[in-house]
């Protein structure tokens, strides 16, 4: 071959790569008739195109890379520990699977054997390695394939023995047995529900995919494997492997942007991979198409970098396709239109189903659903013909339940408004400053209702788009009125506020500020409103020197119209010191600001209104917060009276106030009346919020943790654990308020006699928090109390420098005065004693 | 330290000049240039190599850049320097790690244990990668045919380039070289997974 002909040879095959099929060959024969080694070379470059996958891709030295020899495989009749070895059943990347069986008195049935083909080094991961293990074994669902035991073969080989399922993998089994889309959702909906049953025992899967999910003959999905990734992710176990070549040994397609990137892993990884497994099962193709001449390389930076074709969209490139006679090349593939034969497909698919789909692949695993239940409940909801609450990212979750909630609890539309929005700050229609007559306002408030009765009920629609449809509305009704326009925004805004959607409500709120300044100057008491309240927004979207700024301009400028003692400085007042409470702690100048506010509340306003109330609660908190709990409990007191008044008994806020009162007795040592109002608490929240509301895991952990001081641990026990499933599925197993929830739990467990409990508990949760909250006071709470729990087991030298940490640490954070700070003294403290040769009570016993 | 960083700096000014001689066609300067480069090339990736972890090797594609920062006084070259100086050193590369892995096959026939390739990779590829020799010797090969494309694989593999630093050192754009690359590992393939021997 010359330079001339490999010349040719490139050109031909660059543009015979393009061409698929016949096309290709009509393409070669034409360009090769006089040169048949030409057309041989060409078609074996181009069987190696294909076949090639990613090879050469990676880099060079992967081909030096000495590896430990594979072990062999294990032979019929072989002994695994008290198992015998039968067949093998498969192999994958890492790992290869047996039927065995063990046949002795207690237990005499067949198995699945896994041998993991890799050694596991120290002695620290064997002793890591049992600690998962009794975690996993403690999965009991009817959807995850139970994991018995685990050991070490005899070639120091891991190996694990789970429960044998006889089924295939999920994506099989749909193209099997042909299941409809309804059908194939409920599958999804039942693995989702194992999911998260498997989060709230902080176990992330890791590794979702197909083979993972086998489904039974009688149509029950098994989940496989839970938690085994991550015994065998070094990043976790040991730090000696480089964590590309753990990525390289995901399933890529299934893997999350965030696992790809070597970027902490946590339940929201688990709802990526449920996306991905419904795309496919849904489309019968994967989301990120990987084209025979990709590398893994390029593929990651393609999940990295894009978003995946809606399913829909799919569905309907492959019903062109098929029209038009060709074929995709992975000819053998389910395809969409198989799965559902007609037209109809399409139209399925868009709208609800992919929004679900990609709301649970979302890049950003903020913005996916909080929980493998979110997901579940959307699938349900589209199911069951209601709407689906992801349909818009800006429709959050949480605030679409809230509404469907209070419109089945309140009788009438005017009451309905009016708890949304009479809650937290202020009422949104109390605003003297509104230039609005008063048959324009009730315009404005019937239009509020009707906004949210059709977002409740009917279609679901963005806020934005709500509003639009409702301005021209209002166009018709009242003719074009910019202000009704801006007030519309600013209610719907404070009513954001008062849902806690603390980030619409700043969108909408800026708008409103924008349009009143247009509309009647930059200085007027209109923009100054809307000014006011985009402060706070921006305070609980954690801006806080932004918020602050924004707030104190507004409340200049109620002075400047209204002078320094007006009563109706107090809303924007008020407001202010709700953005200083906002940042955690007491500041002089917030305490200051607070009593101030309170002062000309009591000396101006009606002795019944809610401004009032609203001022005394803030001083209240802050006092708490001061640790003067005495004069906070008077004050909540007064407080949740006028709530009351104004509010009615049932309300959200009274539940919170309640609870904050129940804490300031708590704290003064008054603890029955304070378990008294713990348990109103809980019980109004219940109530109110239904089973999933964090205020609601609050309450419960309050009261847990009084039931703890009280010494009564059977009864916190529940509690905590009411709490920890709450949090874990609203917030994820890393937040802080799990942490927290989970060393009340663990704190139970050591005053139960039961402290090994209490350190698996501790030690699997250090593991998820460990990144995100390093340098807290919680995180060395949680370290502390874990060292608790091995020093109530004898193990006083390992305890020691947990306790040490822990104790500096939080030293460090909060000072030499915080109670926190004299937990971790008291927890060194006991140390001290139990290491000093003073026998023990039970040490004295043996020794008689 | 202080003379240490000073006879750094004068060989730096050295081999940059050279460089930059080369370019304003002085052919002795080149010849100059190679075993000073070689050299400390060389002592850079035995560094590497002598290292006894499992993914020491990984490293060494990013030698070539890391040679280029630390003998080439930025300041004074152009682009053009930059792509003569990865050429040169991306065949310097591939020289002293075939001789490395010839000499550690030797050691093995030696008695040493045996070299297994890691299976866990399988999912990304059906085959195996190619064993250095292999492919300096299929590099050979491909060499006669076209120099050029042979130079691409080099520069890629053992000078670690990027497509970016591709297309500069080969005065081409991107998307020649992503054509170009797929013939190539297209030829590759067929040459060390399914042994097939062309001739035109």
């Amino acid at each position: 071959m010359s330079s001339d002909s490999w010349r040719t040879l490139e050109e031909v095959f660059e543009r015979a790569v393009e061409l698929e099929g016949e096309e290709r060959e009509a393409f070669l024969q034409q360009r090769c008739s006089d040169d048949e080694k030409l057309l041989q070379v060409l078609q074996s470059l181009l069987a190696s195109d294909e076949s090639a996958g990613a090879y050469l891709e990676g880099p060079l030295a992967e081909a030096e890379v000495e590896a430990k020899p594979a072990a062999s495989p294990l032979a019929k009749g072989h002994w695994v520990g008290p198992f015998q070895i039968l067949e093998k059943l498969g192999e994958g990347g890492m790992s290869t699977v047996y039927r065995a069986t063990r046949q002795d008195d207690t237990f005499h049935r067949q198995v699945a054997l896994k041998v993991i083909r890799r050694g596991m080094e120290s002695a620290e991961t064997l002793r890591r390695l049992r600690i998962e293990r009794q975690i996993l074994a403690r999965l009991e669902h009817p959807h995850i394939a139970r994991l018995y035991e685990g050991g070490m073969t005899e070639e120091g080989l891991p190996y694990f023995v789970m429960e044998l399922v006889d089924g295939v993998p999920i994506d099989h089994f749909c193209q099997q047995h042909q299941l409809s889309i309804d059908d194939r959702l409920e599958l999804v909906k039942k693995i989702c529900g194992a999911v998260q049953y498997a989060h709230q025992n902080l176990i992330v899967h890791r590794d979702l995919k197909p083979n993972n999910i086998l489904v039974t003959a009688d149509g029950e999905p098994k989940l496989l494997d839970f938690g085994i990734a991550k015994l065998l992710d070094p990043t976790t176990v040991s730090k000696t492997e480089a964590t590309s070549a753990w990525v390289r040994l995901l399933t890529p397609h299934y893997a999350a942007p965030e696992q790809l990137e070597g970027k902490p892993v946590s339940t929201a990884t688990d709802v990526y991979s449920l996306g991905v497994l419904l795309y496919k099962l849904l489309t019968g193709e994967l989301p990120f198409l990987r084209k025979s001449h990709q590398s893994l390389k390029d593929l990651e930076a393609l999940v990295l970098s894009s978003k995946p074709p809606k399913p829909s969209l799919v569905a309907q490139r492959q019903r062109a396709r098929q029209s038009s006679g060709s074929h995709s090349r992975e000819g053998a593939q389910e395809t969409a239109s198989s799965i559902a034969s007609d037209e109809r497909l399409q139209r399925r698919l868009s709208g609800d189903l992919d929004t679900i789909v990609l709301k649970a692949m979302n890049r950003d695993p903020q913005r996916r659903y909080p929980s493998a239940e979110g997901l579940a409940t959307d699938l349900h909801q589209h199911l069951s013909g209601f709407p689906v609450l992801a349909r818009r990212d800006s429709w959050s979750y949480r605030t679409g339940k809230f509404l469907r909630r209070h419109r089945l609890a309140v009788g009438t539309a005017a009451a309905f408004v009016s708890v949304l929005v009479a809650g937290g700050f202020a009422l949104a229609f109390q605003a003297t400053s509104l230039r609005l007559e008063r048959d324009q306002l009730q315009e404005v408030v019937s239009l509020v209702v009707d906004i949210f009765e059709v977002a409740g009920e009917g279609e679901p629609i963005t806020v934005r788009q709500a509003v639009d449809r409702s301005t021209a509305l209002l166009d018709v009704r009242l003719g074009q009125q910019p202000e009704v326009q801006a007030t519309l925004l600013h209610t719907i805004g404070r009513i954001y506020l008062n849902l806690g959607a603390t980030g619409q409500a700043q969108t909408l709120l800026e708008e409103a500020v924008g349009l009143r300044s247009h509309r009647f100057g930059s200085d007027s008491l209109e923009a100054a409103e809307s000014l006011s309240f985009l402060g706070l927004a921006l305070a609980l979207n954690g801006e806080f020197e932004d918020g602050e700024a924004r707030s104190r301009e507004a409340l200049d400028l109620y002075r400047q119209h209204l002078g320094t003692q007006s009563p109706d400085l107090v809303p924007p007042m008020n407001t202010l010191v709700g953005v200083l409470c906002a940042r955690n702690g007491a500041s002089d100048e917030a305490q200051k600001l607070a009593a101030e506010t309170l002062e000309m509340a009591q000396r101006l306003l009606d002795k019944q209104s809610f401004q009032l109330g609203l001022a005394l609660s803030h001083r209240a908190l802050l006092l708490s917060r001061e640790g003067e709990h005495d004069d906070a409990a008077a004050l909540y007191r007064q407080a949740l009276d006028l709530y009351r008044h104004n509010l009615g008994e049932e309300h959200p806020e009274i539940a919170v106030l309640t609870n904050n009162l129940a804490f300031a007795n708590q704290r003064r040592g008054e603890l029955e009346e304070a378990e008294d109002l713990f348990r109103e608490a809980l019980s109004l929240n219940r109530k109110l919020l239904g089973t999933e509301s964090s205020t609601l895991a609050q309450s419960a952990y309050n009261l847990g943790n009084l039931n703890l001081e009280l010494g009564r641990f059977d009864e916190a026990e529940p509690l905590f654990r009411e709490a920890l499933g709450i949090v874990t599925a609203v917030h994820g197993p890393d937040h802080y308020s799990t942490l927290l929830i989970t060393v009340g739990l663990a704190s139970t467990h050591i005053s139960q006699g039961l402290p090994q409990d209490a350190e698996l508990l501790l030690r699997q949760g250090l593991e998820l928090w460990s990144g995100p909250l390093e340098g807290t006071w919680f995180l060395a709470t949680a370290v502390g109390v874990l060292g608790e729990s091995i020093l109530s087991q004898g193990r006083h030298e390992e305890a020691e420098p947990l306790l040490r940490k822990s104790h500096s640490q939080i030293l460090e954070l909060r000072g030499d005065q915080d109670p926190k700070t004299r937990e971790a003294a008291a927890r060194l403290e006991t140390l001290r004693q139990k290491s000093g040769r003073d026998p023990s009570p039970g040490e004295v016993l043996d020794s008689l | 330290m202080q003379s240490g960083d000073e006879k750094e700096d004068s060989s730096k000014n050295n081999i940059t000049e050279l460089l930059i001689a080369w370019r304003e066609g002085n052919v002795a300067a080149r010849d100059e240039l190679i075993p000073l480069v070689y050299n400390r090339l060389r002592g850079m990736a035995k560094n590497l190599l002598r290292r006894e972890r499992p993914d020491h090797s990984l490293a060494t594609a990013g030698l070539v850049n890391e040679a280029y920062l630390r003998l080439i006084d930025q300041s004074r070259v152009q682009w053009r320097d930059r792509s003569h100086f990865f050429a040169i050193a991306s065949q310097m590369m591939r020289r002293i790690l075939v001789d490395h892995a010839r000499s550690q096959a030797r050691e093995k026939r030696g008695g040493k244990a045996q070299h297994v390739p890691l299976d866990e990779l399988a999912w990304v590829s059906p085959e195996k990668p190619p064993s250095l020799l292999a492919l300096d010797e299929a590099l050979n090969a491909l060499a006669s045919y076209d120099p050029k494309a042979a130079q691409l694989v080099e520069l890629r593999y053992f000078g670690g380039l990027n497509k970016y630093e591709l297309a500069e050192a080969l005065g081409i754009s991107t998307a020649t070289v992503a054509r170009r690359w797929r013939v190539v590992r297209a030829w590759l393939h067929s040459y060390l997974v399914r042994g097939e021997r062309h001739e035109l």
